[in-house]
């Protein structure tokens, strides 16, 4: 390596570590909310965020793929392996708020609408301290079998990204590809939401598993037990949808948050 | 002799342009599209040498400064006008050009190019690029990359050598950082479009506009340096048959001699003009005018 190279990278790397910011990630319980410490967003990395603009609106794989590798290389410790995606979803917003802007201004039927980040994230995490009990993963048990379910991890969605999303051309003029997508998708969600399953003493750890393998076991599923995943899956989605809305604009979390300044 | 000029806040002296130096410079516009590194290698050379300093000295200069101590030579070899003419209302027409008045122009553009971006702890110091950076760029004309000078941090400061590491390193910026770089670029472009030098004669018409990349720097050379290569060594030719000067005398003199020398050599063939000697004839027809 060049002495003129290696006195860039050295200097890069002093760069970075400068404006670190902390983030809160999602309170394990009301007396454990974890804190890990970043570095700010880099013009690479915002350029990778812009590029997702235009990702599938069905799988958004893109962007999450995107966000998650951003995610570890701006941690400057490792992640947890429990890091899942509201630990994500506040790491993006307070990244947002420490690299670009705190506030931004975007259109939504020719009105223009100021948003405040900080408001959005105090509210958030007011959001999951009031609804713990609700987020915190859970089972459902009759029987024959036991399913334990909670909030998806990143690491099932980075498997589901590269194993199932990664592979898809998405036609969308296609209506029978279209309406298969959409299906899969569905089937996919309560996929990375499920752990494990128990049945006759035996568990199986979706861990263990390939995606693909996780949604023939999920096939298999009893839809009576299959209905509270989605019920829980319903829940979040929703407690998450209200913290991201402001004056009754509710904020996307795709690429478009970094094309906004 | 030697005459004084300022070169990005620093006295130089310089000695005058001799005829040697003067051909090298018309050589190496000569052409449709002259090769932009051969250009720059015998321009800064030519330079080195008149100032007794590298030639990388003047590879580094920002192309603002360089194009000026082109234009500074100019006047103290050819004088301090040249000719230029342009299409105005479907009519030609014929205007003389101030350098001295030029030179400010382009001086004006240089304070809207140079500057500092300060954002939290991070410093980038922006500038017009050398011709050597400007000899890396794969496309015609300079992108944002190429103005990026150095960078100052709590950490360090890093000068950027080459536009390879001006990427890297802007790639690595916080984006609050690199979206001011951009805007200042913005700024950049849109003072150059606006900058037409003609609009002070009421010309929108026509464009006199330069532009910091080594295309304008060339096609501005060869405008303070209009005369045709092929006049020059005709010129030469007759100074050497009929003047009995040596080539070698001629190309040490300075340019404003050879001139001094070429105007001489008209008037004394000119009466010569009306004689039946054919061969006198044929020589005053081919001394150039200058």
């Amino acid at each position: 390596m060049s002495l003129e190279n290696k006195e860039l990278l050295n200097f890069l790397k002093d760069l970075s570590t400068q404006n670190t910011f902390s983030v809160n990630l999602y309170p394990r319980s009301v007396d454990n909310i974890p804190s890990i410490e970043c570095v700010p967003l880099t013009t690479s990395q915002l350029k990778k965020l812009i590029e997702t603009v235009v990702d599938s609106p069905i799988t958004q794989s893109v962007f999450n793929s995107t966000v998650t590798d951003i995610f570890k290389s701006c941690t400057k410790s490792s992640l947890p392996n429990d890091v899942n995606i509201i630990d994500r979803l506040l790491f993006l917003i307070e990244t947002r708020i420490n690299s670009l802007s705190p506030t931004a201004n975007f259109k939504e039927e020719e009105k223009e609408i100021a948003v405040d980040f900080n408001e959005i994230k105090a509210n958030l995490q007011k959001k999951l301290l009031e609804n713990l009990s609700d987020l915190t993963s859970t089972s459902f048990s009759d029987n024959q079998i036991i399913i334990n379910y909670g909030l998806p991890l990143l690491e099932a969605e980075t498997r589901l990204n590269e194993e199932v999303y990664k592979k898809i051309k998405l036609k969308v003029d296609d209506m029978e590809e279209f309406r298969k997508t959409l299906g899969e998708a569905f089937i996919h969600e309560i996929a990375k939401t499920i752990t494990s399953v128990e049945v006759n003493n035996q568990t199986l750890h979706f861990n263990t598993l390939t995606f693909s393998d996780r949604v023939k076991v999920v096939e298999s599923l009893p839809s009576s037990a299959v209905q509270h995943v989605i019920g829980f899956i319903e829940t979040y989605k929703k407690i998450i949808e209200e913290a991201l809305t402001i004056n009754g604009y509710t904020l996307s979390i795709d690429g478009s948050l970094f094309s906004i300044r | 002799m030697v005459f004084v000029t300022q070169i990005a806040e620093n006295n130089i002296f310089c000695e005058e342009l001799t005829v040697k130096h003067y051909k090298n410079i018309l050589k190496c516009c000569y052409g449709e599209q002259p090769n932009k590194q051969i250009f720059v290698e015998t321009i800064t050379n030519i330079l080195a040498e008149l100032t007794k300093t590298s030639a990388l000295f003047y590879k580094n200069l920002s192309v603002i400064d360089l194009f000026c101590f082109l234009i500074d030579i100019r006047i103290n070899s050819l004088g301090n006008s040249t000719d230029i003419s342009f299409t105005k209302d479907n009519k030609k027409l014929n205007l003389e050009l101030n350098l001295n008045d030029f030179k400010d122009y382009i001086l004006s553009l240089k304070t809207n190019l140079d500057t500092t971006i300060t954002t939290s702890n991070i410093t980038i110091f922006v500038e017009c690029p050398s011709s050597s950076r400007l000899l890396q760029l794969q496309t015609q004309n300079p992108n944002y990359i190429s103005f990026i000078k150095r960078v100052e941090t709590s950490a360090g400061i890093l000068n950027v050598i080459d536009d390879s590491q001006a990427e890297t390193l802007f790639d690595n910026l916080p984006p609050s950082v690199s979206i001011e770089i951009l805007k200042y670029f913005k700024n950049v472009i849109d003072h150059i479009s606006n900058a037409n030098y003609l609009s002070k004669y009421g010309i929108n018409e026509e464009q006199l506009t330069f532009v910091p990349s080594l295309d304008s720097l060339i096609w501005f050379t060869k405008l303070l340096f209009s005369e045709s290569l092929s006049m020059l060594y005709e010129n030469i030719y007759c100074l050497a048959h009929v003047a009995h000067l040596s080539a070698e005398y001629i190309e040490n003199c300075v340019v404003g001699e050879y001139i001094y020398f070429v105007n001489c050599l008209k008037k004394t063939t000119k009466p010569q003009e009306n004689s039946s000697d054919s061969n006198t004839e044929n020589i005053d027809n081919q001394i150039g005018e200058l």
